[in-house]
Parts: structure tokens; sequence; C-alpha cells
């Protein structure tokens, strides 16, 4: 054989190698173990930590208001959806780290008047149903289809 | 003879333009010792960074093979009990640390206003802050809110274009990005035919809808459908016959979105128009 290509074909074989060590180097040793992705990032992204919390738990320390809520129509509404992520209040309970909704706001955010909200879904039109009032002033928070004792015969607008 | 062959093929010393040498004056044989360095060294920090790792990491944390394929998860969307309120879009970015500001979005909410001759369609931030009732004076022939986010397609388009196998589809179905593998190359962003990923200006990496991945292999369920207050979003595990969402997929004549694209998606829709995309 040609020593030039000889010299060539060892060149050639390092480089090879060179390739191989350099792959078996920077790819993650669990690499291909499900597929072209590295496996240990399912276990990475699936042990991320939980900010809503099971619903549960709100009525651990929150009886009063899981009562009125189980007896009224928003039942099936988690806490968290107007309060928000419950994971921080839980771990050290205080003011700061939970929401407490803006009454006016929250209510009307699903039961304003909205052409493209299903015809069946109670809505008002705010101006014509409360007037000046607070939705809380005539219904009971957490259990809206229930109202405060000195508004149940009181004329509902102003 | 062969030898003389050899002779005549050296090439006088301090040629510039023979095929021995490169431009930085080093010869081909400094060139293959770099390559031969090259090579124990890496070699030698391999064994060097796997000794350092067994040390380290005592064997309880090491990865451990888990049976990911037990569900394939999906997710229907009931059009017709969609209130437009946007809870799923504060709960997502609440949970997934989304940004705050418009464009980045894990999951949306539209509004399809149709009136006699046009179609309206519009998402103030994404539904973030609710849909206002305004219609110009106009009442449309039908209106319907559509959430949006990833469709978890079965022949994903985004990962298919990964080149360095950072979005992937898992042995469950959900598509995710590995972020610490993903190199903001964009082309992912480019493939999504649903416009359901975005470049997380923090990390600078790709992100979008995991199906809330560490809740749902925690027992729970995502942060959208957890925080829904009327049920318009089904979560659940289509390999399970008897599981809820299996039974409104087969009670409802449900549609995928861009269907004529054959991703297969895994979000399914019912109530929806022609109209939507």
């Amino acid at each position: 054989m040609p020593p030039q290509l000889s010299r060539l074909m060892i060149a050639f074989g390092l480089l090879v190698v060179l390739f191989i060590v350099v792959r078996w180097v920077a790819q993650p040793d669990s690499f291909y173990q499900y597929g072209h992705y590295r496996g240990k990032a399912l276990s990475e992204l699936a042990s991320a930590p939980v900010k809503f919390i099971p619903r549960a738990t709100c009525a651990e320390c929150h009886e009063d208001q899981a009562k009125q809520n189980a007896a009224g129509p928003h039942v099936h509404i988690s806490c968290q959806s107007c309060h928000g992520p419950g994971s921080d209040h839980v771990d050290n309970p205080t003011a700061e780290n939970i929401i407490l909704p803006v009454v006016g706001q929250t209510c009307v955010r699903c039961h304003a008047q909205n052409a493209a909200r299903p015809a069946s879904f109670p809505q008002i039109d705010v101006k014509d149903h409360a007037g000046k009032k607070q939705c809380t002033d005539c219904h009971v928070t957490h259990n809206p289809q229930e109202f405060r004792e000195e508004d149940k015969k009181a004329d509902h607008a102003e | 003879m062969p030898n003389n062959d050899h002779q005549d093929l050296i090439l006088p010393e301090g040629c510039d333009t023979c095929a021995a040498k490169t431009g930085s004056g080093k010869t081909r044989r400094d060139f293959l010792k770099l390559l031969g360095q090259a090579t124990v060294v890496l070699t030698a920090a391999r064994f060097g960074a796997s000794a350092a790792g067994a040390t380290e990491t005592p064997p309880a944390e090491a990865h451990v093979a888990e049976q990911w394929d037990l569900h394939k998860w999906g997710m229907a969307v009931d059009v017709e009990k969609c209130i437009g309120c946007g809870r799923c879009v504060v709960a997502c970015k609440a949970e997934n640390s989304v940004p705050k500001e418009p464009t980045y979005f894990r999951t949306w909410v539209e509004r399809y206003r149709e009136y006699e001759d046009d179609v309206v369609v519009d998402s103030p931030n994404g539904g973030y802050d609710g849909f206002p009732a305004d219609d110009g004076g106009r009442t449309p022939d039908r209106a319907f809110f559509v959430p949006k986010l990833c469709n978890h397609c079965d022949k994903a388009p985004c990962v298919q274009v990964c080149p360095v196998g950072a979005t992937f589809k898992t042995p469950d179905g959900a598509v995710l990005v590995d972020a610490s593998y993903c190199i903001g190359c964009r082309y992912c962003i480019q493939a999504c035919p649903y416009g359901a990923r975005y470049l997380n200006p923090v990390t600078q990496t790709a992100d979008k809808c995991t199906l809330c991945y560490h809740r749902i292999h925690k027992g729970l369920k995502p942060a959208c459908v957890e925080n829904c207050p009327t049920g318009a979003r089904i979560f659940g595990d289509l390999k399970d016959p008897n599981d809820p969402l299996r039974k409104y997929l087969h009670d409802h004549k449900v549609f995928v979105l861009k269907q004529q694209l054959n991703t297969y998606p895994k979000v399914f829709y019912y109530g929806i128009d022609k109209e939507v995309r």
C-alpha cells in the first residue's frame, strides 16, 4: 500500500475515534432511553412543584366558607379559581399570599352580559341589575343564590 | 523504485501553497497530534465526570426508569360551555410561571363573532382580563369562545423539526420541551400550525403547554381544567375505557383543529364552526 494512502487511512481512523469520543462525552446518559430525547427530562418535568393545591385542602381551615359554597350553585368551582394559587398560603397562611378578589370585578367576569356566552348561562346587565350597589351587598359571597337577611325584602336595584 | 516515487512526492520546505500546510503555518502533523490529544483529554474528562457523579449523587436520587406509557393523555373542549371568563389563562400563567406580558401564552381564549357578512375573531390579551361585551351596536348571528392550547399532536411537526431532540413526544402522549437541552433556535415555533409555542424571554428556550405534566403525574388535573368554573375542559386518559373523557368523546361529535394537516391532535373540540382555525 502506498504510504500516502496508509497515512490518510490512519488520519481518517483517528477522526472516527474522535467523533465517537465527542459523541460519547456530549450525549447525556439517558438519551435514547425512550426515544430521540433525554429520558431524564420526563422525571424532571414531572417533579416540578404544584401551585394550585387540591380543592379539599382549603376546607380544612375555611370550614364556614366551604359549607356556604357547597350549598350553592358555585359548588363545582375551585376556591383557587377566584382566590389564586394556594400553595404558598398553605405553607404559611397570611392574607398577603392569597388573592382576596375585588368583589365588583370578580362576579361580572363571568356574569356580565356578553353575546358570546351560552344563552343558558345566567348573565346580567350590570347597570340595570345592581345600580350602584355591590354584588355582595345583597348576595351571600360564597353562595350567591342566597340573599343577605336585611336585603331579602328590599328592592333589588336602587 | 516505490521509495523514489515517494521521495518525489515530498514537497519542499517553505512552500506556501502546498496542501501539507495550513494557513496558520501549522503542519498536518501538528493538527493530527492535536486530534490525538483532544481524544485523550475528552476521554479523561468523561471518566472524571462519571467518577465525580458517582460519588456526589447517592444511588437513591439516581434516575429510575419509570413506566411512562401507562396512560395516553388527551383533552376535550366543550365550546358550548365556555363563558370566556379567562380563568384558565390566569391559572395557567400562575401555575407554569408564564410571563405576564401579552403574547406569551400556553393557553388562551379566542372569541368568534359571526355576522351576516363577516366573522370577527378577537382575543384581547389572550382572554387574561376577560372579554368586553361591546359588539359595536351589531348583534352577531352566532358568537362563542374557543379556548386554545397545544394540541399535543400524535404526529407533531415541532418534534420533527427540532435539531437537537429537545422537543419530544412522551410515551404517554404529551409533547414536551426539555428546556435544559433546547438551543432556542425557534424552528419549532415556526413549525407549529396552531401557534401554540413561544420563546420564553427569561430562559430563551421554546416553551408551551405541557398538559401540566407535573400535576397529572401527581394525580391532579391540569391547572386550566381545575380552575374552569363551567367544566368546559375535560381532561382524561384515552387509554382507560372507563375514563370520563372517553365517554365524552363517545357521546359527542367532536372535531380537531386543522385536520387536513394530519397532525392527529389529542385536543378535541365540541361545538365549533367551520370558521375556527
